[in-house]
């Protein structure tokens, strides 16, 4: 029993990681942008294709194919922002359309030059370690040490670096930061393209363990919804928090009675939350 | 008044569209003959729904190819019309409507899926509009419908048959464990693999249902794992999603037989779960993918949509051409009733891979589903391997 | 200048009736009995955005209203009429109950509790088979009868669906010209103002979210026997999403806006039907532009043509 639990932990723990990436970015758009991202999934989605082409059909280096792949959706996002977005900021309700018409569009337009089929992605890993009965894909585990790795980058981005501090200014005051001298453009523009490659990295990391088609980024977007509620909207360690908390219940409800119940706990757990503590686990009240 | 415009203006632009349509394919003087197909052709699950239109649309290119079809002393031209109903219910109901009353379709191939097959069969029931569909649901063919058939073969038409020749090759399994998708489909076809294993004699040690959105099953089969079992039984899932199974399944331990009596697809299965995994993996096989014929196929479809061609294409494909050797026989390309008539009296009938009868009497209450040869196949170095054949009779 | 609007309008409410006998064509009937379906459920989305609450449940709240209808005809046995006065009464109620807890929730929180609650909703339905049928839903429902007559005939539907928007058109135009409607503005922007002048807020939104709820389920009853089919998967949070980008579109600020959009929007999709791979793509692009430069909708740029007219 205790093997179980501790195999559906470490489950859950590996599932977090991936959803912390996916909020992370969508918390990051919403904070500083005050914008609802539906398109997010598909950015996740666009990250996947990349590594595809990159490292499946091309030949690159994995860890090359995944790092260019977020450099790649970043760029995507940036355009993006700048042609499309941009006159939506700070209104919530325009600006979540129109995500939500560039998410239709960007699945559409997957499905035409990649068909609607789902692929498979060769694996840079395959094997599994057994750790005294847990049992950890090797891939799996890759991924896990990937994401922990970027995570801490990104925390001493925030913390140390300029861009860093600047975003994290806008994202607490929009005109005590203008007022200092930041030019609140660049940073929407910054965190858009930062939240997109989060994104994009999450999809191109997770492709070879799952299946890669134009739909894969629905899934990963409700979870993001789910961590942001839970964790705070626009609150960045609420996002890592919400991710593990997410990721761990899941993993045990779908264990011990299935996935339906364990979709309609989160959600329930949603309700709970926000109604009682609406701006999530850690978010600062308002 | 601007609600009517804009009607109108959708009329007047669809017309259009029709008739430069018309204007650009080559002028000859038959008739044309149009008829419809209603599928997935974007979205999830539009690997199968491309294969209720490509499956038509190579059935029509081949006859219209040979000069067209010749009903009485009439050769037509045959044009398809297809609509994507994307597998919602609604938008079925869209397009049957929009073939039926906009482009005057009175007969039509699809649609694909419970949901949108259900939505639709009133309509078709209603207006007399012969359909030749394909949904897993039980329900497709209740109520003895006079316009309504169904020409895929569903679990039920083949589970016992593999069922048994597992048994008779593995008599010393005894525990199974079934996983099917969460929805219409799977529901149907758990159903029939739990009666069909408990009555060869197997014990079933787990039932699961997944939402077919998800990719990560470590849950499930952590759980799985526990009870034991010797096969785990694939059922209706989709080839990709199967593959992947089979991947975690044997990552986390699992050492038995995969079986997936439900839906072709061996090399998603093989791709997504890698060859050494996949191994051995007892597989029904909608299609003998090595046949010549389905080859030639293939090519075909890839003038149509972007490869790979998904199974189902042959069974449209089969069904295209059986409803046109009924329009000409019964001698009318208008009256879905005589072809109708004439349609139940086709069979046996030479389809790409071997003679197709109507059946299903005994489970449905009449004769309106088309049954084919099933085929047993075995994954073996990553291919397909054909390892028996059953006659449909 | 009042005559002549009266007169225009007859002509024009002559003409919504009438068209149906003359024009043979049911795909265009059918088409714009999805128009005035849609225009209600937009509608009742139009109550909750003037309120300031943008919900993300309505379409659950729709699916409870079919499933209502459904199942009080076949399970209970009940007429027609009987389960759509029925699919609005426990639209309405749902509300009524949930309203008290969720409307304490503003901005954008609401409309994540809203997502919430519409998601378990729909789980709901999926996994209590016995009553809802699961994912296959339920199947065979009876076709609407009004007086005896079965609505087989898609003009009986669509006069049906017309007067169910045009109800909900009016009533809405109603309330937004009384002093109900002038509260209701100062619920949007200024609540602490509603309640300086005495105003109960929160009796006040619920009553507004009641009202949109009994709107969204009587547009649930009529999909219900319109399509004889209802399953989970149309009622998920896609379903509200649509009708929040049928009034941006159109135009929040009026419900003549609203109907414009829902008049533009459902039939679009059809537009594109012939492109058949390219459909959803082209859907997309549209909404894109339409978006980039129609910011305040359709009846926000003829108010704007307007404005510069007069201006001049």
């Amino acid at each position: 029993m205790l093997q179980l639990l501790i195999q559906i932990l470490m489950n859950g723990l590996m599932m977090g990681l991936v959803y912390i990436m996916m909020a992370l970015g969508f918390t990051l758009i919403f904070g500083i942008m005050r914008i609802v991202n539906f398109a997010h999934g598909e950015f996740y989605m666009l990250g996947a294709m990349a590594v595809m082409l990159l490292f499946s059909t091309l030949g690159i280096n994995y860890f090359a194919a995944v790092l260019l792949a977020a450099i790649i959706v970043a760029v995507i996002g940036m355009v993006i922002e700048r042609l499309l977005l941009r006159q939506f900021v700070g209104r919530e309700l325009n600006g979540m359309i129109m995500t939500l018409a560039i998410a239709i569009t960007l699945k559409a337009g997957a499905t035409i030059i990649f068909g609607p089929q789902e692929m498979s992605i060769p694996r840079p890993v395959s094997g599994v370690t057994n750790i005294a009965g847990i049992l950890i894909p090797n891939d799996r585990m890759l991924v896990g040490a990937i994401a922990i790795a970027i995570l801490v980058l990104f925390y001493f981005f925030l913390r140390y670096a300029r861009a860093g501090l600047a975003m994290r200014a806008v994202a607490q005051d929009w005109e005590a930061a203008a007022l200092q001298g930041i030019r609140p453009q660049r940073i929407y523009l910054l965190s858009f393209g930062i939240g997109c490659a989060l994104a994009g990295l999450a999809g191109a990391l997770m492709a070879p363990i799952y299946t890669v088609s134009p739909f894969i980024g629905e899934v990963p977007m409700l979870k993001a919804f789910i961590v942001v509620i839970l964790g705070g909207l626009g609150s960045l360690p609420g996002a890592v928090v919400g991710g593990l908390l997410l990721g761990v219940v899941e993993a045990g409800v779908a264990t011990f009675i299935n996935t339906t119940v364990a979709t309609m706990v989160s959600f329930a757990l949603v309700v709970v939350i926000l109604l009682f503590r609406p701006a999530g686990l850690m978010g600062q009240s308002r | 008044m601007k609600r009517n415009k804009f009607k109108r203006l959708a009329a007047t632009i669809g017309g259009a569209v029709v008739a430069l349509g018309t204007a650009l394919s080559p002028a000859m003087a038959q008739e044309t003959l149009v008829i419809g197909t209603i599928s997935a052709l974007n979205g999830p699950g539009s690997e199968w729904g491309r294969g209720v239109d490509a499956g038509t649309r190579i059935a029509v290119a081949e006859i219209n190819a040979k000069g067209g079809l010749v009903v009485g002393d009439t050769t037509y031209m045959i044009e398809v019309k297809s609509y994507d109903d994307g597998y919602k219910p609604a938008e079925g109901v869209a397009a049957a409507t929009r073939l039926i009353e906009q482009d005057g379709v009175k007969f039509i191939l699809g649609p694909l899926g419970s949901a949108s097959a259900l939505a639709v069969k009133p309509i078709f029931e209603e207006e007399g509009v012969l359909a030749l569909m394909n949904s897993y649901s039980p329900k497709t063919l209740a109520n003895n419908p006079k316009y309504v058939y169904r020409v895929l073969p569903t679990t039920t038409e083949y589970v016992n048959q593999i069922v048994g020749w597992v048994k008779e090759n593995n008599p010393d399994l005894s525990n199974v464990a079934v996983i099917s998708p969460n929805d219409q489909t799977g529901w149907d076809s758990q159903k029939m693999q739990v009666q069909a294993y408990g009555d060869a004699g197997f014990e079933i040690v787990g039932k699961e249902l997944f939402e077919r959105s998800s990719v990560d099953f470590q849950s499930i089969i952590t759980r799985l794992m526990a009870t034991s079992p010797d096969i785990i039984e694939l059922d209706t899932t989709p080839p990709s999603t199967a593959g992947l199974i089979i991947r975690q399944a044997r990552e986390l331990g699992f050492e038995g037989l995969f079986v997936k009596i439900g839906g072709p697809g061996v090399p998603a299965i093989v791709e997504a779960a890698g060859k050494e995994f996949a191994e051995g993996t007892i597989v029904y096989a909608a299609a003998d993918t090595s046949a010549e014929k389905y080859q030639w196929m293939e090519e075909e479809y890839a003038k149509i949509y972007s490869p790979p061609m998904n199974a189902f294409n042959v069974f449209f494909y089969d069904a295209a051409h059986l409803l046109f050797a009924s329009m000409q026989k019964a001698g009318t390309v208008t009256d879905p009733d005589a072809v109708r008539d004439t349609l139940v009296t086709m069979t046996p009938f030479e389809g790409a891979q071997g003679a197709l009868v109507w059946g299903g009497m005994e489970n449905y209450g009449n004769n309106n589903q088309l049954i084919g040869p099933t085929f047993i196949g075995m994954i073996s170095d990553g291919e397909e391997k054909i390892i028996g054949r059953v006659e449909a009779n | 200048m009042k005559t002549w609007k009266i007169l225009a309008g007859l002509v024009l409410a002559v003409a919504l009736v009438a068209w149906p006998f003359f024009v043979e064509n049911r795909f265009l009937i059918h088409i714009a009995t999805m128009v005035c379906m849609y225009a209600l459920l937009a509608l009742s989305m139009n109550l909750m955005l003037r309120i300031g609450q943008l919900s993300l449940a309505h379409g659950a709240i729709m699916g409870i209203g079919a499933y209502t209808s459904a199942l009080v005809m076949m399970s209970l046995g009940f007429p027609f009429a009987v389960g759509f006065l029925l699919s609005g009464v426990v639209g309405g109620l749902v509300s009524l109950i949930i309203g008290p807890i969720l409307l304490r929730i503003r901005g954008v929180y609401f409309v994540l509790l809203t997502f919430a609650f519409g998601e378990i909703v729909l789980l709901t339905f999926i996994e209590w088979v016995d009553v809802f049928g699961g994912v296959n839903g339920i199947f065979g429902v009876p076709r609407a009868q009004i007086f005896g007559f079965v609505l087989k005939d898609k003009a009986l539907s669509y006069l049906m669906a017309l007067a169910m928007a045009a109800g909900g058109f009016f009533l809405l135009r109603a309330i937004y010209r009384s002093e109900f409607g002038a509260i209701m503005e100062t619920l949007e922007d200024d609540e602490d103002l509603a309640r300086s002048l005495g105003v109960n807020a929160m009796a006040y939104r619920l009553a507004v979210f009641v009202l949109s709820g009994a709107m969204a389920g009587f547009a649930g009853g009529f999909y219900a026997s319109y399509f004889t089919f209802v399953s989970p998967g149309a009622f998920n949070f896609w379903a509200a999403v649509n009708l929040i980008v049928i009034n941006v579109l159109g135009g929040i600020a009026s419900p003549i806006g609203v109907i414009l959009g829902a008049a533009i929007l459902v039939p679009l999709p059809e537009l594109f039907r012939d492109a058949v791979q390219y459909q959803v793509l082209f859907y997309g692009l549209a909404l894109i532009v339409f978006l980039k430069f129609m910011p305040d909708g359709l009846y926000g740029l003829i108010g704007k043509i307007r404005g510069k007219r007069n201006d001049r």
